[in-house]
């Protein structure tokens, strides 16, 4: 299944030239590559997919948008967007944490030394990080982290408890969320680490999942880090990484997952006979009546982001409608397909499980209609 | 106006019911052990649907919501509705908690391994299986021991209608307690798990959800004994069945999503045991021989 097969191009009109050809370029990359295991972009992001990103990295990709000063093409963000949403419809890989989310937060906050340390080896791939975020009483609402970092010399001493961290197991560095001196409650004393996973002091604890796979509990006790691994001013992480996290949402549930999602259920309507029900027909129109609206949305959110705005309305729509996609489409699948839908390996069955956590992980649906109703409609309503 | 809300004995028999599950301690397990299955035919549930068994769809309903509640292993739903359509010494098996029955709709078999005797059912007829052919074993979306088979027809049976309703409303009745079991947990959560300087269940975000997924279970659980009562004045309708399956089914499976997305990730965590129930609900709901949504419709 190849983009220009016969397939309806959603983006067919939007892309330039240039765009057009990155998007042919990665495709026949793809189309080569042989170290995509199955469902690989439900697996995290270490084994094949760490292999993947470094392939990515030598083409140059993972930092195309960039500014040239730090090793980039400044490419418009759309190019990024290209890439992650492709290899969203391969199934390769989810996007990258280190190239997105936490280079764009390096180049604006970081220092040099830090810079020329970490994004060389974001560019390239190699380094492998998880998110040092949510806590047990620090889900929703981010602000009540409790992880402290207490300075002693030239390092912080860091003690916490981490939970739900993704990739742990695998990742080489945290990007860490915790708080400093004076350690006040509220936003106002996070700050944020860069902390080696190798560091004594680190346990990782698996939490197993209902898709067969696990996220992580992080335990940090007195665990030094260098204060030279600080991200930007002392206590000034929030403003950072809300901004970061507003931008980098709308590739949080990526359309060319959906739209490949949606097609592996059309296969499966046809290999059992069932394409042609009647009720199979209106389930399946409606599903591509919401994929379509997504699709759109997540348009809407890149050139919004592309013509040097925040998006955050956009990128929280995207996120909200794109999860709820996410999970409806496996739900109508194993409607139609009945028990030939929840017997052996079936597609449908894994999506099912595995879309439980798409409007819950890296921001609640709850969350983005309280941002939507903020935002959109000045209703302040609570999560 | 008739009152057809459970007995005081029925609620009683269904306590009972779940103390035993629950001293089995095999709630939520892929199949019941041969104790727990002698258990419930001792206290007379598994024949209670057989003509001299005593007892009527509505005993079945309450005692069948009650097994949901506690995640009650194996075929409890098909051996119970087969009592209705075995007699002799197939029946006494049954009631000795020897036999255990499974549908099929001719192709899929669940629980094949530990299935005594096997029925398969079309429409309002169905058929002792005299041959189950060769069996293949499959994973299932929630981990029960399933399996494929080309069974060969033996004997039709008599009385089928009315089996297969008493089927379609224990399964309702059985989903909804599965249902209800998950509810109460998201409750719980709610109410303990503080975010924002509040319990989640102070917020609308969370607490309705939960609350109209409550509603839709109740009011279906309340159709599930509407329907029984029904069946209990002499109106055997499988349309009418169908309904009431498609119904909790939809009731049931909103409560897992309603109660998935209100515990997050712990939710998503194997160790809350969340996932054991709503995947049961979504693989039960599809129990043949209605194992399509067009076949309910």
């Amino acid at each position: 299944m190849l983009w220009g097969e016969g397939l309806y191009d959603p983006y067919g009109l939007l892309l330039s030239p240039e765009e057009r050809s990155f998007r042919d370029e990665l495709t026949a990359f793809l189309s080569g590559y042989d170290g995509i295991i199955e469902r690989q972009f439900f697996r995290g992001r270490g084994g094949p997919a760490r292999s993947l990103y470094q392939e990515l990295g030598r083409r140059g990709w993972l930092s195309m948008c960039w500014p040239e000063e730090f090793g980039g093409r400044r490419s418009p963000r759309s190019f990024e967007f290209i890439l992650w949403d492709t290899l969203a419809y391969y199934r390769a890989c989810r996007p990258d944490l280190g190239p997105g989310l936490i280079a764009h937060v390096l180049i604006t906050n970081g220092s040099d030394k830090l810079r020329q340390r970490v994004l060389p080896a974001l560019a390239s791939g190699s380094m492998s990080l998880c998110l040092g975020y949510s806590e047990p009483e620090a889900g929703s609402e981010l602000t009540n982290v409790q992880t402290r970092a207490k300075v002693d010399g030239d390092a912080y001493v860091v003690t916490g408890h981490k939970i739900w961290t993704s990739d742990a197991h695998h990742a080489s560095t945290m990007w860490l969320l915790c708080r400093t001196a004076p350690f006040a409650p509220g936003s106002s004393c996070l700050s944020l680490l860069l902390v080696d996973m190798a560091t004594p002091g680190i346990t990782v604890s698996p939490i197993h999942t209902i898709d067969g796979h696990q996220v992580n509990e992080v335990f940090l006790d007195e665990v030094v880090v260098p204060a030279a691994n600080r991200v930007g001013e002392e206590g000034k992480a929030w403003t950072m990484i809300r901004e970061a996290l507003a931008v980098e949402r709308h590739t949080q549930v990526l359309p060319g997952r959906l739209r490949r999602d949606l097609e592996e259920l059309e296969l499966l309507l046809d290999e059992h006979g069932l394409s042609d029900e009647p009720v199979a027909r209106r389930s399946l129109l409606d599903l591509h009546c919401q994929l379509a609206t997504v699709e759109a949305g997540s348009l809407a959110a890149v050139a919004a982001i592309g013509a040097g705005g925040q998006a955050v309305m956009e990128a929280a729509q995207a996120k909200f409608l794109g999860s709820h996609l996410s999970q409806a489409i496996p739900r109508v699948g194993l409607d139609l397909l009945g028990t030939a839908g929840v017997i052996g390996d079936n597609e449908m069955a894994f999506l099912w499980r595995e879309s439980i956590l798409e409007t819950i992980a890296g921001g609640t649906v709850e969350v983005m209609a309280s941002m939507l109703a903020r935002q959109g409609l000045g209703l302040g309503s609570r999560t | 106006m008739n009152n057809f809300a459970p007995q005081p004995e029925q609620l009683e028999f269904a306590r009972a019911l779940m103390a035993l599950v629950e001293s089995r301690n095999e709630s939520g397990a892929p199949d019941a052990s041969v104790d727990l299955w002698t258990d419930l035919a001792g206290v007379g549930f598994l024949g209670l649907c057989a003509e001299e068994g005593g007892g009527g769809p509505r005993d079945l309903v309450v005692a069948m919501e009650a097994l949901g509640r506690v995640v009650c292993p194996g075929p409890i739903v098909a051996t119970a509705a087969a009592a209705h359509l075995l007699e002799g010494p197939q029946l006494e098996e049954l009631n000795a908690g020897r036999l255990r029955v499974t549908f099929t709709d001719g192709v899929h078999i669940p629980w094949a391994e530990s299935a005594s005797l096997v029925i398969e059912a079309r429409g309002c007829d169905a058929w002792l299986i005299a041959d189950p052919g060769e069996i293949t074993p499959v994973r299932t979306l929630s981990a029960e021991p399933w399996a494929l088979g080309s069974p060969i027809r033996g004997p039709q049976l008599r009385e089928s209608t009315r089996a297969l309703i008493l089927f379609d409303l224990g399964l309702s009745a059985y989903l909804l307690g599965c249902a209800r079991r998950l509810i109460d947990q998201g409750a719980e959560h709610a109410r303990l798990r503080t975010q924002f300087g509040h319990v989640i269940g102070d917020f609308q975000a969370v607490a309705h959800p939960l609350a109209i997924a409550m509603a839709q279970n109740n009011a279906s659980s309340q159709l599930v004994g509407l329907a029984a009562f029904e069946i209990d004045q002499g109106q055997c309708d499988p349309a009418r069945a169908r309904l009431v399956r498609m119904a909790s089914t939809k009731a049931a499976l909103m409560a897992a999503t309603a109660v998935h997305q209100a515990m997050g990730g712990l939710g998503f965590a194997i160790e809350t045991g969340v996932g054991v129930v709503s995947t049961r609900i979504r693989q039960w709901s599809l129990l043949p021989p209605a194992t399509r949504v067009f076949d309910l419709a």
